[in-house]
């Protein structure tokens, strides 16, 4: 390295990091030279010109540039030289770079040509081989170039698979230094990109020394400065004074506001503010006894130690032509092609590295997302393999714990006994490992002596047991909207409304409807969206009561109850509460003819094969709470039904128009009592065998087609299955049990905002039917 | 490949001359090696290696392509590269254009920048920033129209929709996504209406539709004559009477003779005789279906008359417009997000580059001259836009690899035509060249007959893209097997077949007997999946195999094969945990190669809620979030808190007293002046998450994952996200199935067997590869739905239709049905490529499971019939056409003898501990006392923070200006016409003032710089200026105004104590006020 004296009268062309090497130098020294430091940005700025963000701002607004485009022209500008070139490109800066003369924005320094002349000597250092602009610019003053030395040298150098096993083997490696007595302030990581950043946050809490951690977030993603650039757009210079008052204490206020008072107009340069907020980056704290991360470049002494990890083909970073003053058009004004550029880079590193003394390489050749080959300048080095110290486990008990749990998983997955696995064993014991247990754990002590059920939460307990545990036990709602639930609301608030007091005036009707509507419009913000549907329901609404009506012209039993209420224990402590939607009956003789129907505003189908799992019991549950509601009568059930009433089938098909369509989708859906040669059907049904209003066709034969017909004792088997679940269902949850068994991924889990809370797996699903594979 | 000597077919392609060639290289036929070896051969022709463009599809391709050349280059066979340019072509390579197409556009993109008018440091979206915003977008559009009621609008919405809008708004932006695709996007909208409204385009549209009738037409003649040579020499009434009257049906008929005559066509039973036998009967069954079912298919497609249809097209045309309009304004918000951001797609980059060298002639020229030839590797799988591209910048000297046969990125936009095109293309003379490489070094002989046998039916030009003729089948070239072989069948491929069905006879309700094919055990109870028992049967055979040392050949010789040898390949990943684990309960070491999907996993999860409990915290106080969060963090792995402890809290409402919530206060401190980053890391010190990791296993993974986290919340942390949207976004894409966050673990290689897709498999090979899950039906979602589109048919909706001005439903038009059969085709095309890609993995082996069954069908020119294979659902469907030609790889598997059917994978994991030994030795480890890292606190400024106005700025700036003249002024010969007339009068009061009265004697140094110690702390120190004379030093320190203060004399006795430390002399400072012209000693 350089002799401080040479120092001495200088003008010294440096980087920061050069800089600061020479000035402790100079410190330790007790030398008092005369010297003055400049980056190279600094000299060529004062050399040619410089601009600040008016220069930005004309060019944006005058050339309706982006603020990164208006940069990349004035980054340029300083390479021409001439009025003219052979080049379009060349004269478009040339152009641009008259024009901001002529309007005073770039700031020509006047007094440095004389000024340099006050030094004996111009030495730029730290650099290395530079730019062949650079190096003119330089020879035109008779400056003088220090270039790094290439001295002959060994390098240790290790290579690894992953970037896991490179930190492991840096952290151990600096921990063996520490133990011979390094100082930590003397160990540095270089080059380490933000991919290493999670392994030094997480490895900086295995080993008892840090190494300095980086953030290289911008700064306009902290809320501070977010709710500043709002401030900042409204335009108001008093309420931007008084967010600065009021958020005095926060440790970024000062870079904001330094960024600000940049440009004083906030207005006007509003843009450019926050440009430069999205460009800025945290500035992150600074330690001493921590292992100091730098970049290339950095000069060191021969008491440092330094480790130079991702040495792969990012390093030195090589590029393609990109710039703006393309190889074709360098040669016009002297800076040096993509292939030279390239050259010096790789001649520097390699001329840079050969001068640290105690310099470890490694890379690894695989990130989480990266895959990289060896840096291209290893072919030109002479390595030797550094000792590779990475399986050390003497530095790090939670290391260790963790590596022991690594190879469990080996051994459990694939039967893999690293030799090191029993001695971790030996020292650590066991671990918990896979001890997680995401099931329900049965709550002992009784919650509740009795319970009172509906059928929507025996159902839900039969799609999950544990998310009725959820939603009932541990009331939890659902953050999703409640829109659907209301809908339904609408349509049976208003049907029960219109029946039941026989309203058939269409003026009271539509009246009736549009407050139904409007009271769950208004109770709930729902988007433009969901009111525009709901608005339309009334439509839909409409045909429903024409078409029910026609339908009870065909009904042959007298009397109606809406939304009947029914309440009855299921067992000792277990109630059961319900509202049947519609139940039709009449007195016959002896007996109490029935039916049941549900509405449903969506298209749901009862399936018998899912009642013995506890599913598809809406219809069941009726039949249950009807039975018991005449429970001293002799009941005999004509049917029991879906009525869906809103149509989601438009489709066109030959000789079936809407209103046809719709009318068939208003058609009973479910199960008929076949039995007595369809005499209590018959009854029900005055249109009976060629039903208007119910689903089925009868055959030849003078059977139901599709499994539509059910006889008595099928119905009651239902009713008594009803009852089972629902005391079952009562049982388990007075019981406690709530168990994650969702019922097949698909359904039950579809729409179920709780999986972060069951964090359930494959394997919890029951399986209902053989489920149809598709590929994703 | 270096080592083997070239075929003649490779030595053609790599010695061709520059000009555009296509090189159609089969599976395994050194496709690779040809192009690096051309690349080579470039070179030792003295063209420089920065002068070929080398396009990849993967970065991974592209690194080991360079690395490949690299090799080639060091190595330099023949010595036909001369040392000076050999060693120049090293230096070069690493700058050089070997790069994905994707990076080569980004490279123009950055070049050009300021022809696009974007920044030269654009940022790659992820992508599900994009769809969410997308979302955002469109759901403002959508209710701003609703709530100014306007009326096409509102027209649209009424007819086409019922219940909710959300389908239409989801097809809307597929559309629009679909139509990014398109090059001139902007123009295909601005002429769209005009364009496919047109009524040469919907009549086009028509006759297309109606002519598939003339297709059925004729399949109809060849049923027909395969019927009648089943039913030749018997005698019905069938035979006397429908037969005549068929064979004048399939006589010659054009389009509308067809349409008049199917009219009132009804073809009558037939009963066949039954001393033919069951086999023949059943095949003259087939056929005669057919043609019934065709002659039903025919009428659909005659149900509206020509003029409706084309009424029914021309009606959409106003929810077009609507759709339309929206999509423009979709696009351009989007755009104006991206513009602000700076963020692009993939795909706006490969826009952008294509608009900047088509915008551009001297750009698109000078890149013409600049590559001497443009080399694509995998070229089927290039999109339009590539095409596009590629066509642009060259200059007839595209060498382009590749094989259509398996192209399968269609869902990634791949363009198999554009490969087809191109091979005819270059077919004509003058035009270019072609070379097929088909010899196959990778396989044996076994695999390869079974690869042909199986797709010389399954493929031709109209299905797959290619006709797999002697072009196209592989030939063995891969001779060394020979010399290594166990004889008959050792390599022979297998079906290991099994039965899930058997037949039953059952009565409908209306009383009608037929024969039902019903699961047979072990499936009609439920107790097995399909999928478990092709695991089953997989894990027997492999572990049969290792058991018997199975013999495979490597480094030329045989040896007993080892689990690293087997590969498992399905089409989807859905299964693939289910076989790990029975794999790996019968103690075959197995691993599952693909995407990690973050969003099932549970940290990913809890992580998200403590967010969510975070932001809640600081900004919305939402009870039932609160609730939700607890409960979530709770019984995460990081609390494991029981689910009674739980409910007490909540009944007690003391959440807040929970440790959890308040490790969450603690973190959202504060937390408006801290990043993503930072609150993630709190997180993870917080609730000691790495210390927990054990509990869950799978620290590999678990680990990646959080780093995977970290690195988004970086990267979102760099395009402005805070904490609270990061948290929003989290929310929103682990609660939406169509966003995922994945991705793939590098794996490194061991001996396990391997899991994965076929699309991972890609490139790959493996010693034996099995085929199960066959079964699993293809995704038709593309062709599902009432809103459709595709470049050529247009946005597709369904038209109202009416009769007597009353509607009477909604009708697909033609377009649907056409745009469907494009669909099916393509995907099936695609499907056929697929399963030739996993096939040809396979080096020695192929072992293929699932239940086959005999399908009959007909072939046509030795190729299943269109009819069969555009109605294939899955891979089983594609065997059981050809079972005739697999029937011979056929093992059967009896589920109750040869297989063990058993749920033992079910039980937990046994106690790993239980097979370690404890009594060995220890660790030794002595953990050395920490070292604590001290901060080092920045000088504390006593100026209070707040925004400046333009005079103090002016005055800060004279100051600046003053400082700069103090600096340049010569304060020995000072000459003052330096200074403007406003400056002159201060600098010469200084350079007249007391303080300098000796100057002419003193050293003079300014802006003096240096390094010292205060307070135990480093400082960087500048000194104005310091004069240096004989006896004694002389600090000034220039202020503007006030210097009065005394906060700078502690500064100042700081400088002052360093300069006591480097020198003997005795040190003055003083402070000089530049304005007032006045000073003061420091003492």
């Amino acid at each position: 390295m350089i002799d401080i004296n040479y120092l001495d009268k200088a003008l010294a062309v440096t980087t920061s990091a050069f800089k600061n090497y020479l000035l402790k130098k100079a410190a330790e020294k007790k030398e008092l030279f005369n010297c003055r430091f400049m980056s190279l940005e600094e000299f060529m700025n004062n050399y040619f010109f410089d601009y600040d963000f008016k220069a930005i701002k004309y060019l944006t607004t005058k050339h309706n540039m982006k603020i990164d485009v208006a940069e990349a022209y004035l980054k340029n500008l300083r390479f021409i030289r001439k009025e003219n070139y052979d080049s379009e490109k060349l004269n478009t800066l040339v152009k641009y770079k008259k024009e901001l003369l002529d309007n005073n924005l770039l700031m020509l320094n006047p007094y440095f040509s004389s000024y340099i002349k006050n030094w004996d000597k111009i030495i730029v250092l730290g650099y290395g081989k530079l730019d062949r602009f650079y190096e003119s610019v330089f020879a035109d003053l008779q400056a003088e170039i220090i270039d790094f030395k290439l001295t002959d040298k060994t390098y240790k150098y290790v290579s690894f698979d992953t970037m896991e096993n490179e930190v492991q083997y840096l952290y151990s490696s600096i921990s063996r230094l520490l133990e011979t007595g390094a100082d930590i302030n003397n160990i540095y990581v270089m080059n380490a990109d933000d991919s290493y950043e999670s392994y030094f946050n997480r490895y900086n809490d295995y080993f008892h020394f840090k190494i300095e951690e980086k953030n290289e977030s911008s700064f306009s993603s902290l809320a501070i400065v977010k709710q500043f650039i709002m401030v900042l757009k409204e335009n108001n210079p008093e309420r931007l004074e008084e967010f600065i008052t009021e958020n005095s204490s926060s440790r970024h206020i000062e870079r904001i506001v330094s960024i600000v008072n940049k440009y004083i107009q906030t207005d006007e340069y509003q843009d450019l503010i926050i440009d430069e907020l999205n460009k800025t980056k945290i500035k992150n704290e600074t330690y001493t006894s921590i292992v100091r991360r730098v970049n290339l470049f950095e000069p060191f002494q021969n008491q440092d130690y330094v480790f130079l990890v991702g040495f792969n083909d990012n390093c030195p970073a090589l590029s393609v032509d990109t710039d703006y003053i393309t190889d074709d058009i360098k040669d016009l004004v002297g800076l040096s092609k993509t292939e030279e550029k390239n050259n010096i880079k790789k001649e520097n590193l390699l001329r840079y590295l050969s001068n640290i003394d105690n310099l470890y390489l490694s890379y690894c050749k695989n990130s989480l997302m990266d895959s990289f080959n060896p840096s291209v300048i290893l072919d030109r080095m002479i390595t030797e393999n550094e000792e590779n110290i990475s399986s050390s486990y003497r530095y790090s008990d939670k290391l260790n714990r963790y590596r022991f749990s690594k190879k469990l998983d080996q051994f459990s997955k694939y039967q893999i006994k690293d030799g090191n696995l029993e001695k971790l064993y030996a020292t650590y014991g066991e671990n918990n490992y896979r001890h997680y247990d995401h099931g329900y754990k049965t709550i002992e002590r009784q919650l509740d002596t009795s319970v009172e059920l509906s059928y929507s939460q025996v159902n839900s307990y039969y799609r999950c047991p544990f998310k009725y545990f959820v939603e009932k036990k541990l009331r939890i709602e659902d953050e999703t909207s409640q829109f659907n639930m209301q809908l339904g609301n609408i349509f049976h608030n208003v049907l029960k409304d219109i029946f039941e007091n026989n309203i058939t005036d269409e003026i009271i009707i539509s009246d009736k409807i549009d407050t139904a509507i409007n009271s769950v419009l208004a109770a709930q913000k729902y988007t433009e969206s969901e009111k525009h549907f709901t608005v339309r329901l009334k439509e839909e609404l409409l045909k429903d009561i024409e078409i029910i009506r026609f339908q009870h012209q065909k009904i042959g039993f007298g009397q109606y109850d809406y939304e009947r209420k029914v309440e009855v224990n299921a067992a000792e402590n277990i109630k059961f509460k319900g509202f049947i939607d519609k139940l039709v009956h009449q007195k016959d003789g002896a007996d109490r003819l029935i039916t049941v129907i549900d509405y449903k505003t969506g298209s749901e189908e009862f399936k018998e094969e899912l009642v013995e799992d506890g599913l598809s019991l809406q219809l069941p549950s009726y039949l249950y709470l009807a039975n018991r509601l005449f429970k001293d009568e002799n009941k005999k059930f004509a049917g029991f039904y879906i009525q869906q009433l809103i149509n989601t089938d438009n489709k066109y098909e030959v000789g079936k128009p809407v209103e046809v369509k719709k009318f068939n989708s208003m058609k009973l859906k479910g199960k008929s009592n076949s039995d007595e040669d369809f005499s209590i059907l018959n009854k029900f049904d005055k249109s009976f065998p060629n039903s208007e209003f119910i689903n089925m066709t009868i055959t030849e034969k003078g059977k139901i087609g599709y499994s539509k017909g059910i006889d008595s004792k099928g119905i009651e088997n239902l009713i008594q299955i009803a009852e089972e679940k629902i005391v079952q269902a009562g049982n388990s949850i007075l019981s406690n049990d709530f168990p994650i068994i969702p019922y097949e991924y698909t359904e039950a889990c579809k729409f179920c905002t709780y999986n972060d809370i069951c964090y359930r797996k494959s394997r919890d699903f029951k399986k209902i039917k053989e489920m149809e594979d598709e590929d994703e | 490949m270096s080592e083997v000597r070239w075929t003649s077919e490779q030595l053609e392609a790599i010695d061709c001359q520059i000009g555009n060639t296509i090189v159609s290289a089969g599976a395994g036929s050194g496709k690779t090696a040809v192009l690096t070896e051309r690349v080579f051969k470039h070179l030792s022709e003295g063209i420089n290696i920065d002068r070929l463009l080398v396009l990849t599809f993967t970065k991974a391709a592209a690194t080991s392509m360079k690395e490949k050349i690299k090799e080639k280059i060091k190595e330099n066979v023949e010595d036909r590269l001369v040392e000076s340019f050999r060693k120049e072509q090293l230096d070069k390579i690493d700058g050089s254009y070997i790069m994905t197409f994707d990076a080569f556009a980004l490279s123009l993109v950055k070049k050009y920048h300021y022809l696009l008018n974007v920044s030269d440091n654009i940022s790659i979206i992820d992508e599900n920033v994009l769809k969410i915003k997308q979302e955002e977008i469109l759901a403002e559009i959508f209710n701003r129209k609703y709530a100014s009621k306007d009326k096409e609008f509102l027209e649209t919405i009424n007819d086409l929709c019922i219940k909710s809008d959300n389908t239409l708004k989801e097809a809307i932006i597929t559309i629009n996504n679909k139509m990014d695709l398109i090059i001139d996007r902007k123009s295909y909208i601005d002429n769209y209406l005009d364009e496919f409204f047109s009524d040469s385009f919907i009549d086009r549209q028509v006759a297309e539709y109606r002519s598939t009738a003339s297709d059925l037409h004729k399949d109809m003649g060849r049923w027909l004559k395969e019927l009648e040579k089943r039913l030749s020499g018997h005698k019905s009434a069938f035979i006397n009477k429908e037969i005549p009257k068929l064979k004048e049906f399939v006589k010659d008929k054009k389009v509308k003779e067809l349409e008049e005559v199917s009219k009132d066509y009804k073809v009558g039973a037939m009963r066949i005789n039954s001393e033919i036998d069951e086999e023949t009967k059943k095949e003259a069954s087939f056929f005669k279906e057919r043609i019934t079912e065709a002659v039903k298919e025919m009428k659909e497609i005659f149900l509206f008359p020509e003029c409706q249809e084309k009424i029914n097209i021309k009606s959409t045309r106003k929810y077009v417009a609507v759709v339309l309009d929206i999509i423009k304004e979709l696009d351009e918000k989007t755009a104006e997000f991206k513009a602000e951001k700076d963020l692009y797609s993939y795909m706006d980059i490969a826009k952008m580059s294509i608009k900047v060298v088509k915008d551009n002639g001297n750009i698109r020229n000078e890149i013409r001259d600049y590559f001497k030839e443009i080399l694509v590797d995998e070229y089927q799988d290039n999109s339009d836009l590539q095409e596009e591209f590629i066509n642009l910048i060259s200059n007839d000297n595209v060498f382009v690899v590749g094989d259509i046969k398996q192209s399968i990125y269609g869902f990634r936009n791949a363009n198999p035509l554009n490969f087809q095109n191109k091979y005819e293309e270059c077919k004509n003379p003058g035009l270019g060249k072609t070379v097929d490489l088909n010899k196959n070094f990778r396989s044996r002989t076994e695999v390869i007959e079974t690869v042909n046998n199986i797709f010389s039916r399954l493929m031709d030009r109209y299905i797959g893209g290619v006709n797999y003729d002697n072009s196209q089948a592989m030939k063995f070239g891969q001779k060394k097997y020979n010399e290594h072989h166990k004889g008959n069948n050792y390599y022979q491929s297998e079906i290991l077949s099994y039965d899930t069905h058997k037949e039953k006879e059952e009565t409908d309700a209306a009383g009608k007997v037929s024969v039902k094919k019903v699961e047979v055990y072990p499936f009609a109870n439920k107790e097995y999946s399909k999928e478990e028992v092709e695991a089953m049967i997989v894990a027997a055979d492999i572990k049969k195999k290792i058991t018997e040392k199975y013999q495979v050949f490597a480094e030329g010789k045989l040896r007993d094969v080892r689990y690293g040898d087997f590969c498992i390949m399905a089409q989807t990943k859905k299964h693939f945990d289910l076989f790990n684990e029975i794999l790996s309960a019968e103690a075959i070491p197995t691993k599952v190669e693909r995407e990690v999907q973050i969003g099932e996993t549970d940290i990913i999860n809890v992580i998200k809620r403590i967010f969510m409990m975070i932001d809640n915290i600081v900004n919305k106080n939402d009870l039932a979030v609160k609730k939700h969060c607890y409960a979530s963090i709770e019984r995460s792995f990081l609390v494991q808190n029981t689910d009674e402890a739980i409910y007490e809290t909540l009944k007690q409402g003391r959440i807040e007293d929970s440790e959890s919530y308040r490790k969450c206060e603690r973190i959202s401190n504060g937390i408006a002046d801290k990043t993503i980053l930072e609150v993630f890391n709190e997180i993870i010190k917080e609730f000691d998450v790495y210390e927990k990791l054990h509990l869950l296993g799978e620290m590999e993974l678990n680990v990646a994952i959080l780093e995977f986290v970290s690195d988004l919340a970086n990267q979102l942390g760099q395009i402005g996200y805070d904490y609270s949207d990061f948290s929003r976004h989290l929310e929103k894409i682990l609660s939406d199935e169509n966003k995922k966050l994945e991705f793939k673990m590098n794996q490194s290689e061991d001996n396990t067997v391997k899991i994965m897709t076929i699309h991972n498999s890609k490139g790959l090979e493996f010693r034996i590869c099995y085929y199960p899950l066959l079964f699993g039906k293809f995704n038709i979602s593309d062709t599902k739905g009432d809103y459709l589109f595709s470049k050529e048919r247009g946005i597709i909706l369904p038209c109202k239709l009416y009769e007597n001005k009353e509607c009477i439903g909604l009708a697909d038009t033609v377009l649907k049905q056409l745009f469907k059969k494009d669909k099916d085709r393509e995907r099936i095309s695609e499907k056929i490529r697929l399963l030739y890609v996993a096939l040809t993995r396979a080096q020695e082996k192929i072992v293929i499971v699932c239940p086959l069954e005999k399908k009959l069908t007909s072939l046509n020119n030795g190729v299943v019939e269109n009819k069969t294979r555009e109605k294939y659902n899955s891979f089983l469907s594609m065997l059981n056409s050809i079972f005739d030609f697999v029937e011979k790889y056929v093992r059967r598997i009896d589920l109750k003898e040869d297989i063990k059917l058993n749920k033992n994978y079910l039980d937990k994991r046994a106690n790993v501990f239980e097979s370690l030994e404890k009594d060995r030795e220890m660790i030794e480890v002595r953990v050395p006392a920490q070292i604590v890292p001290q901060p080092i606190e920045k000088g504390k400024f006593s100026k209070e923070i707040s925004l400046i106005d333009q005079a103090t700025k002016d005055v800060m700036e004279y100051g600046t200006k003053l400082h700069y003249l103090m600096e340049v002024m010569d304060f020995k010969k000072p000459d003052y016409s330096l200074a403007d007339a406003e400056s002159e009068p201060k600098v010469r009061n200084f350079i007249e003032s007391e303080l300098l009265k000796d100057v002419t004697d003193a050293v003079i140094r300014k802006e003096f710089e240096f390094i010292y110690q205060q307070d135990n702390q480093q400082k960087h120190g500048f000194i104005d200026l310091l004069l240096e004379y004989d006896d004694r030093l002389v600090i000034i320190d220039y202020k503007l105004k006030n210097i009065s203060d005394e906060n700078y004399d502690q500064q100042l006795l700081g400088y002052k104590k360093y300069l006591e430390s480097v020198s003997d002399k005795k040190v003055e400072c003083y402070l000089y006020s530049l304005i007032d012209s006045e000073y003061r000693q420091v003492k």
